[in-house]
């Protein structure tokens, strides 16, 4: 009998095994970033990387994020797979334009003749009292525009197997890492960050969700942290007799809408949790799936749990009341089950 | 009385960028030249100054850094083309106009378009080029004021000089250093930085501390005043100059006389392009070139010894 | 420095075939949408920028090129395109929207991608410098010895990405060779009124690489200097920013009034448009005689019209295509 070790990682330690994991087996891998060589990333996605690959494949770049990203790009075309880190995702708004305007079309404009097989990672997620902007989620805005997918990893396993996948795709990924599920030891202590992580290399597709409880009273559909308080909440829900289906989206381009729509079918009320800015967004887009979808099956209106169109304040009872808590998903719950 | 400017934006910005060690002086760095010249031609308050009003705005932005301390500066009425001609119709303008000196700042190819359009020029060559053969490199502030010493008590300052003249079926031109003909037959980027392209040349300095042409004449010995000396490259002995910034080359050269003023050269048969103190500028079909006077340039020592040194508090009315 | 006659041959042929392609697609722009100007009607809708006058800057390139090398372009790209050798029919075909064109008529006029040779052309100003440096980051990993050279414009050189890409291929070293082609106009605004120095090539040292002016619209003039430039690039010897004088012919854009320049401007222009200027420059030198510029110009003209005649032909993409090549397969498995 063999037994089997079950080695456990924090989800940061996951994400730079899968890029070193990567980039042994090709030459063509590197990354790219601020302050992610010798620092090993502000968020420890690299760590390690520069000691075991050099200063040629892991490249500390200046505050340059059009310039850097931009190159990138260029370097994606012509035969290399980089990984280019946007710090914190906030910062987009200085070089956004070589995102959605170049790094996600340079395919369809030409016809499918050129790939650009760019991982864009990048620190996304509150709670922890950054203020406006250096919290926010912005998933929404990315998945809204065409030609680039999304995917947001909520523990260890999926983040090493989403990352491999990322660099594999040839297509561009932003892979966006939510701070509080990475297990740092300087943020609040999260025991969902630390998991089972197999050390031999596999993927978790992307565009296909991981349904991380099974229920039958309601789903629950969620991505990043707020799948951790999803989680909570449905465990404390068990308690009062309410059977909670926890969906990790895992992936909002492509969204696995199929998925969703299998959940809710079975049922029949859906709750969604939402981190990035109510209006406009991934809640609205899951709603709108399952209505389109499943009106049928719905015993009553979708309900959300989301953060309210402000810039995220800084002062912690402010903070915290905004952002989606395991309470309100619990109260959230409760005011569904008794709607119809 | 009046004295002339005309600064060249263009200068030292060609491809002897990629070729040489040579750097860029840019148009900031060349305001700040003038600027610092403005003011030491200040200290004689009879001095005006008309200058041309280059395309990049440069001198005015050097009279708006020299601010009070400078001189009254008026500009030239030229339609600026953004070419070498308006350094040399600004030359022939203010001749017209009696200036008594002509300050340039740019390269050697600056002072050879005004020695063109003012043959008799009264120079003061401030350098801002490649090689800068031909121009001073001292502090302009000190240029400035012996300048302003030399035109206020004087002529005596201004030394001639020796050009060459160019004559081919396409033209006429002045070249102040070295008129040389090489294989190429298109003006292109105009410098010339391969040595196996020389055919022959004219090149009327051979200091030691010169560079370009000048620097392969200084490997001959010193010339008379009024002559200049005629080269021929090629063959199995080669000398070692300064070809450019940076640059030290073996150059050969077959055979050189030394020509007194007057003399004739007729150009080798079917050869490429003349160029003029290093830029390529005429083919040199049935050329011929002839060792002239040329203009006539400020000796500084000259303007100091005979003219007195700056004393503070005194100063003219 | 003694020019092989074939390059200065080759060069005067692209410049003709490249005029002649703009004259023509202008004349097919505009003559479904006059004579009240409709952007959106005829065989070539939208935008339509040209680079007549600016020939030079794109030839002068093309001998010293070898394969793999990458070019980034802007929304004014057919000289550049033309010039670096990509496939005619295909990149007409894209300008028509056809589904024989370079992107399947995805891309357009602005947006023209081409495999091999290496070349990429974008709508937004700046946004492809970076991309350049990134090839060249490309290169030098595989240990190659291609360089990649960016054309822009002058307004370009006031772009963020302009200043973070001169930055980025000094700090590395990377063999990127930055062309900008100053034809003093932003749309409407001149030079003198976008940029605080009188020229960009003054710009370089800022960044610590040789910067250089060429002052004339001359193809022998930028043969010999982005000769230079390329070499040193390939040598590994780094960057280096070369500053174009050229002229745009036309306007902005087709259908521009270009009221915002004087007559007198353009008439002095045209007066030195860089094609007869060449053209007597070649005849003068008995590089070539009157009938061989005449067989030139017919074999262009030919070229251009096949490839033309070729996008009129070909069939318009299927309507549900569009949903087509938002995303790659995947080629690499598990």
């Amino acid at each position: 009998m063999t037994v089997k070790s079950e080695r456990k990682l924090t989800t940061q330690k996951a994400i730079a095994e899968a890029i070193a994991t990567e980039m042994r087996a090709d030459d063509s891998v590197f990354v790219m970033g601020e302050d992610i060589g010798t620092y090993g990333g502000i968020f420890g996605a690299t760590e390690g990387l520069l000691d075991e690959f050099g200063r040629e494949r892991v490249i500390d770049t200046p505050i340059s994020e059009t310039g850097f990203i931009g190159a990138a790009i260029g370097a994606a075309v012509n035969g290399m797979r980089p990984i280019v880190e946007l710090m914190f995702v906030d910062f987009f708004g200085v070089c956004m334009d070589q995102i959605y305007n170049n790094m996600a079309k340079i395919h369809y404009f030409s016809g499918g003749n050129i790939k650009v097989p760019v991982v864009l990672t990048t620190a996304v997620g509150g709670g922890y009292s950054d203020a406006g902007q250096h919290s926010q989620t912005l998933w929404g805005t990315f998945a809204h525009m065409p030609g680039m997918k999304v995917v947001i990893p909520s523990n260890p396993y999926d983040a090493k197997g989403l990352m491999i996948a990322a660099i594999r795709d040839d297509n561009p990924v932003v892979y966006m890492f939510h701070k509080g599920v990475l297990g740092l030891g300087w943020m609040t202590n999260n025991p969902r960050a630390t998991g089972v992580v197999p050390e031999e290399p596999y993927e978790v597709p992307i565009g296909k969700l991981d349904v991380a409880r099974e229920g039958s009273d309601l789903t629950i559909a969620t991505v990043g942290l707020s799948v951790h308080k999803a989680l909570d909440a449905a465990a404390a829900l068990e308690e009062k007799g309410v059977s909670a289906e926890v969906l990790d989206l895992r992936s909002l381009v492509p969204l696995d809408r199929d998925g969703i729509i299998a959940s809710v079918q079975k049922t029949h009320r859906l709750l969604v949790v939402d981190e990035d800015y109510h209006s406009f967004g991934m809640s609205g887009e899951v709603v709108t799936t399952v209505i389109e979808g499943a009106f049928d099956y719905l015993d009553a209106p979708p309900v959300r749990v989301t953060t309210p169109d402000i810039p995220i304040p800084y002062s912690r009872p402010l903070e915290q009341w905004a952002l989606p808590s395991m309470e309100r998903i619990m109260e959230a719950s409760s005011n569904l089950l008794v709607a119809s | 009385m009046l004295v002339g400017l005309v600064a060249n934006p263009t200068s030292s910005k060609d491809i002897r960028r990629l070729t040489t060690l040579a750097r860029v002086i840019d148009i900031e760095e060349k305001a700040n030249l003038v600027a610092r010249l403005l003011v030491g031609l200040a200290t004689e308050k009879k001095i005006e100054v008309t200058a041309l009003d280059d395309r990049a705005g440069l001198v005015r932005r050097a009279v708006a850094l020299a601010g009070g301390s400078g001189p009254p500066v008026d500009y030239l009425p030229l339609d600026v083309e953004g070419t070498e001609s308006d350094t040399r119709r600004a030359a022939s303008a203010l001749a017209e106009m009696g200036a008594t000196a002509l300050v340039t700042v740019g390269g050697d190819g600056t002072v050879r378009a005004a020695a063109e359009g003012w043959r008799s020029v009264p120079l003061v060559p401030i350098g801002a080029g490649t090689n800068n053969a031909f121009a001073l490199t001292e502090e302009p502030t000190v240029v400035g004021l012996a300048v302003a010493l030399a035109v206020t008590r004087g002529s005596g300052a201004f030394t001639p000089t020796t050009a060459v003249e160019v004559e081919t079926t396409e033209g006429w031109a002045l070249a102040v250093i070295d008129a040389v003909v090489v294989r190429s037959r298109w003006v292109g980027a105009g410098a010339i930085w391969e040595p196996a392209e020389l055919v022959e040349g004219v090149v009327t300095s051979s200091r030691r501390t010169a560079v370009g042409i000048a620097s392969v004449s200084a490997c001959f010995g010193p010339l008379e005043p009024g002559h200049a000396r005629h080269l021929l490259f090629g063959g199995g002995r080669s000398v070692r100059a300064v070809f450019g910034p940076g640059l030290v080359l073996d150059i050969p050269v077959e055979g050189h006389e030394d020509l007194p003023l007057g003399a004739e050269v007729s150009l080798v048969e079917g050869a490429g392009m003349v160029a003029l103190d290093g830029e390529r500028r005429l083919p040199s079909e049935d050329g011929v070139v002839r060792v002239v006077e040329g203009p006539l340039v400020i000796d500084l020592e000259k303007a100091f010894r005979v003219f007195g040194p700056f004393s503070a508090g005194r100063s003219e009315g | 420095m003694d020019i092989p006659r074939e390059h200065l041959v080759d060069m005067y042929e692209t410049m003709v075939k490249i005029r002649r392609f703009e004259e023509r697609i202008r004349e097919f722009y505009l003559a479904d949408k006059l004579p009240a100007f409709d952007i959106a009607a005829g065989l070539i809708p939208g935008e339509m920028h040209l680079a007549a006058g600016q020939e030079p800057v794109a030839v002068g390139m093309c001998p010293h090129l070898k394969q793999g090398d990458a070019i980034t372009a802007t929304h004014r790209p057919h000289h550049v395109a033309i010039a670096q050798g990509v496939d005619l029919k295909k990149m007409a075909a894209e300008i028509f929207g056809r589904d024989t064109g370079l992107g399947h008529g995805k891309g357009g006029h602005m947006h023209l991608y081409s495999v091999e040779p290496n070349f990429g052309c974008s709508g937004i100003i700046g946004e492809g410098i970076p991309v350049a440096v990134g090839a060249a980051m490309a290169f030098r990993h595989k240990g190659t010895d291609n360089v990649a050279l960016s054309f822009f414009g002058e307004g370009a050189a006031n772009q963020g990405s302009f200043h973070e890409s001169l930055n980025l291929a000094a700090l590395w070293n990377l063999p990127v060779v930055f062309v900008c082609e100053d034809n003093a106009y932003a749309i409407s605004v001149p030079k003198t009124a976008s940029t605080a120095i009188a020229d960009n090539s003054d710009r370089a040292a800022a960044y610590g690489i040789p910067g250089v002016l060429v002052s004339s619209n001359d193809p022998v003039a930028v043969y010999e200097v982005l000769g230079e430039a390329i070499a040193r690039a390939r040598r590994g010897e780094g960057p280096s920013l070369i500053e174009i004088k050229t002229d745009r012919l036309w306007g902005h854009f087709e259908g521009d009034a270009d009221a915002y320049r004087t007559d007198e401007f353009k008439t002095e222009m045209m007066g030195r448009d860089p094609l007869s200027t060449y053209a007597k420059r070649l005849t003068d030198e008995g590089i070539l005689n009157e009938s061989d510029i005449a067989s030139i110009q017919q074999a262009m003209y030919d070229e251009v019209d096949e490839a033309l005649q070729f996008a009129q032909d070909s069939p318009y993409p299927e309507p549900e295509s569009a949903l087509e090549h938002v995303f790659a397969e995947r080629t690499v498995k598990l």
